[in-house]
């Protein structure tokens, strides 16, 4: 069970941070928080992953928790997501616990299965 | 969350086709097309019910079309039955319009025994008043006056 | 709670439909002009404007309003301009919504895309 406040969209203690003007092509996978606010064209794997508002990612997103305050065109697999006003999701939603703020854009498939910690 | 209990109710305006089941207290006041059984149900001015209802308290005040089985029905002013209605108790008030078949629910039983108590005297059975007046018509052992 | 908020809002206005209690209906269900509450047992369609499922309902079919709030349980097809699901609420199947919330802890299994991209 989950209180309402577990997931915030204030960023983890961020070991990570990918700044605006980086574009990526290819995977990344960190096992600790990341800030994400560049440009992904690939997978990311993650513990604690923060999508900024300026970070676009088209790929495969797996992580214990998500927050997207931008976009992502592909796949989410996490325990807890959390999409906040300006995230933009399209793609499949594969979690344990959903939060979606009013004003985000998805157009996703939900399913709800175990994710393995990667 | 509970304000109204388990009362059902259609409001005016909401159109509802299809069946009801396991309502206690229902109100209609929009449009209604099903068969229902329920407690008590309530027609309101505005409401349309098309189909049968068996309860035991019905308050019409609207319009009702179809076969009605209650214990008590109450029909007011505004109320308009057609069809046909099996009633055990009946009120009925000026202005209510009863164009429908209405029959005062004989149970059973007592269809039977008034069966029974005819064929017995070979005369349908005397009022207890009528005897008390004329005693020649006293036709059938009864509980004297 | 929304749920609460939206009680406040359409209180026990006379023309509000509200389904309740024990209840099991089945059918097509029109609204009209004003919201509808169920919190029985609903098998079929409903078209209205506001549609609230709380907690304890249970609706499977296609449900077709502006703004549809969902406490309870609610399996089929849903189309609406505007979502909310609350922590209670539990949604499978398809959803067409173009404004979308879904609180901590609701259950959401299917899909949900945009209304615009689907003609009616």
């Amino acid at each position: 069970m989950f209180g309402k406040n577990s997931i915030s969209p204030a960023a983890p203690l961020s070991h990570s941070q990918i700044n605006e003007d980086v574009r990526i092509t290819g995977a990344i996978t960190v096992s600790e928080p990341l800030v994400m606010a560049g440009q992904l064209d690939g997978d990311i794997k993650a513990d604690n992953l923060h999508i900024l508002s300026t970070a676009i990612i088209i790929g495969d997103v797996t992580a214990q928790s998500v927050t997207v305050d931008g976009r992502v065109i592909g796949s989410i697999a996490a325990d807890k997501v959390y999409l906040s006003t300006t995230a933009h999701f399209e793609g499949q939603l594969n979690c344990q616990g959903i939060a979606i703020d009013n004003g985000a854009y998805v157009d996703a498939k939900f399913t709800k299965e175990l994710v393995t910690n990667g | 969350m509970d304000k109204l209990g388990s009362k059902t109710i259609i409001g005016a305006g909401s159109t509802f086709i299809g069946k009801i089941a396991k309502a206690r207290v229902i109100e209609v006041h929009g449009k209604v097309n099903a068969d229902l059984t329920a407690e008590k149900v309530t027609i309101g001015e505005d409401g349309h019910f098309d189909g049968s209802i068996c309860a035991e308290l019905v308050v019409v005040s609207g319009h009702y079309k179809g076969k009605m089985q209650a214990g008590s029905v109450w029909a007011t002013a505004t109320a308009s039955i057609s069809g046909k209605l099996h009633y055990k108790t009946l009120q009925m008030d000026r202005g209510a319009a009863l164009n429908c078949h209405i029959i005062h629910n004989w149970t059973e039983k007592n269809a039977i025994a008034a069966q029974t108590d005819k064929d017995d005297a070979g005369l349908p059975l005397a009022k207890t008043s009528d005897k008390a007046k004329n005693g020649a018509l006293q036709t059938s052992p009864e509980k004297g006056a | 709670m929304s749920a609460k908020t939206y009680e406040q809002t359409t209180s026990l206005h006379e023309d509000t439909t509200y389904i309740m209690g024990d209840v099991i209906m089945e059918g097509s269900l029109n609204g009209g002009d004003h919201p509808v509450v169920i919190d029985c047992q609903f098998n079929g369609d409903i078209t209205a404007i506001d549609v609230i499922i709380r907690e304890q309902a249970k609706v499977t079919g296609a449900v077709k309003a502006k703004t549809a709030v969902i406490n309870g349980h609610f399996n089929g097809n849903l189309v609406c301009e505007s979502l909310n699901v609350t922590a209670t609420g539990i949604v499978e199947g398809e959803v067409q919504a173009n404004a979308l919330s879904i609180d901590l802890g609701a259950e959401v299994i299917g899909s949900i895309s945009r209304k615009n991209t689907k003609s009616k």
